[in-house]
């Protein structure tokens, strides 16, 4: 999907974030279009602040935020963007002795999907979509980890949102489950938005259009997949023996060591990945 | 949306564990005594009818501890984080989960009022020495459903001042030993009128133990008193624990998230508890009645 043929669903001018004394968010500029976002970063750089600031659940302290037309900061406005968003936090809550259908029932209630039957077929499309429909009477205090999430999931699906904010969804997924989820992500992102944090970036390859890093809480890139992979050209390298000058190293399974930053001696050049590009983007000083 | 999320919430608490077992447990210790047909027999004057409103304590714990399970379910921060950016607020959320003490209110009303038919069916109960046969009245059902009331609020605003579930539960239980199984300790001003339960009966000092009807010997006091129904003090205990509830909403409201139209409910609630427990003190052994005898059923 090009950039030119989608809609901008959220643009943040400036964005900051404090919690107390501590920066969370600095100046953070970006604009969100439908399709996928990937949030890529290391532990600690904001992502999960920026998602929850787009999902209405935090005030940012300093900067613009409109999230599909309206302004985060306004009341009126912040009601009208819950109506049309799904957020899947990081770590997601359950009435433990809930059925799985009386739990996804409650949330639509608060999505407020009012009537009835509208409620009842839009529960099952999501249960369906997740894989869910067979488990519903289960009481979700007995189910697996894996099963939970997509309960959570498939919560935040409900009402078709036209901003769909997901912190670290494949978590917990087993494999088929992972490409379920892809599936489900990559057709609401036909005709939606999706913003996705998460450290996988097998998942931000399989998915994104357009990917953001943070790290210390400012943006350290925006563009598509391709660019980040092109920004490690020519810093991938690979030799026989570890190269300590290199920013960062490992041994791959074939017994080749991998290197991103300086080269070892005799090493050879190799084509970066997705994940080479992230390493390098974060690992320099 | 506030009636459909408030049903669901209520629909939750018809089959909730707590609110069952209390509705089991009082049912267990209220109704069979009143099986055969006749008044149970009594080891002090005053036993049937005091017990008569005793026995239903296990409803008012049951309402206090499935308000703090419904408040604490979820762990808390999670679950308010899973909500966070859903169009109704943790204000509608919290509302919608003390409209639904209608429920274990229900349950209440049910029970008593087959403890009262069970009553009338048994030809009243005795009361006093010489016995006269008395009827329960239209307060104490009034009494009994506020008394949940009041209690499910205590548990929700408990439950979320305290996040603990062993906590709740052993504070309710405690409460309920205290004001229930120990109710003569509170026996004294003000205590006695702010308390949550409230005798039916009082004893008056009498220099004419023949010639009043209703009499019995009390030996801490080594005096004769004359018992007298406390229907008026029983009524305005419950407008009291209505106010009660009410600032137990109020405060509710005020605990989930941000700030909230509460304004009026502090105002009533206010004005409930502090008239119902002011209007105690003359009502107190009947020197004074606004009620008459409208409640007899």
């Amino acid at each position: 999907m090009n950039a030119t043929d989608t809609a901008v669903v959220a643009r943040l001018a400036g964005v900051g974030k404090r919690f107390g004394r501590r920066a969370v968010l600095h100046g953070i500029d970006l604009t969100v279009r439908t399709g996928v976002t990937g949030l890529l970063g290391p532990n600690g750089a904001g992502k999960t602040t920026l998602l929850r600031i787009l999902a209405t659940a935090l005030r940012p302290d300093a900067g613009e935020l409109t999230v599909l037309g309206d302004d985060v900061l306004d009341p009126d406005g912040r009601y009208r963007i819950r109506q049309r968003i799904g957020y899947l936090p990081q770590q997601p809550g359950f009435h433990e002795w809930d059925t799985v259908y009386d739990f996804v029932n409650h949330v639509a209630l608060l999505q407020e999907i009012n009537d009835s039957r509208r409620r009842q077929s839009e529960i099952l499309r999501v249960l369906d979509i997740m894989n869910m429909a067979d488990c519903m009477h289960q009481h979700l205090r007995w189910l697996s980890g894996g099963q939970r999430h997509r309960v959570a999931l498939a919560q935040a699906l409900l009402g078709d949102p036209q901003l769909l904010l997901l912190d670290e969804p494949t978590v917990g997924l087993d494999p088929y489950e992972r490409l379920r989820f892809r599936q489900v992500v990559s057709e609401v992102a036909r005709k939606n938005a999706v913003v996705l944090s998460t450290h996988s970036t097998d998942d931000v390859a399989a998915l994104c259009d357009e990917v953001v890093v943070l790290r210390l809480g400012r943006t350290a890139f925006t563009g598509c997949p391709a660019a980040m992979i092109a920004a490690a050209d020519g810093h991938v390298w690979l030799s026989d023996a570890p190269g300590p000058r290199a920013a960062t190293w490992w041994r791959a399974a074939d017994g080749h060591y991998r290197h991103i930053g300086d080269p070892p001696p005799g090493a050879d050049l190799a084509a970066p990945t997705l994940e080479d590009g992230y390493l390098h983007l974060v690992s320099r000083s | 949306m506030m009636r459909g999320l408030a049903w669901a919430e209520a629909r939750r608490l018809t089959y909730h564990p707590a609110v069952l077992a209390g509705f089991v447990a009082a049912a267990f210790l209220s109704l069979p005594r009143w099986f055969g047909g006749q008044s149970p027999p009594e080891q002090w004057l005053t036993q049937t009818y005091e017990q008569l409103t005793l026995f239903w304590a296990p409803l008012h714990l049951g309402a206090f501890v499935a308000g703090a399970m419904v408040a604490l379910r979820g762990g808390g921060e999670r679950i308010d984080e899973m909500f966070a950016a859903r169009p109704v607020d943790a204000v509608q959320r919290t509302r919608a989960l003390f409209l639904a003490g209608i429920v274990p209110m229900g349950y209440t009303a049910a029970l008593v009022v087959v403890n009262v038919l069970l009553v009338v069916a048994a030809g009243g109960m005795p009361l006093g020495s010489p016995a006269v046969i008395v009827y329960p009245t239209v307060v104490d059902v009034i009494y009994a459903v506020s008394l949940t009331g009041a209690a499910y609020a205590g548990g929700i605003v408990v439950a979320r001042t305290v996040p603990s579930p062993v906590f709740t539960f052993l504070s309710g239980l405690a409460a309920t030993w205290i004001f229930f199984g120990l109710y003569w300790i509170s026996g004294w001003f003000p205590a006695y009128f702010l308390t949550p339960y409230v005798s039916p009966l009082s004893g008056v000092v009498t220099d004419n133990p023949t010639g009043a009807p209703v009499v019995y010997f009390d030996v801490h006091l080594a005096e004769w008193l004359e018992v007298v129904r406390d229907t008026d003090v029983v009524f305005w205990r419950a407008v009291y624990l209505c106010g009660v509830t009410l600032l137990l909403t109020a405060y509710g409201l005020r605990q989930s998230g941000r700030p909230a139209r509460t304004r009026g409910l502090w105002l009533i609630g206010a004005f409930l508890a502090l008239g119902g427990f002011l209007l105690q003190i003359p009502a107190y052994s009947g020197t004074w009645s606004l009620l008459g005898s409208w409640w007899d059923f």
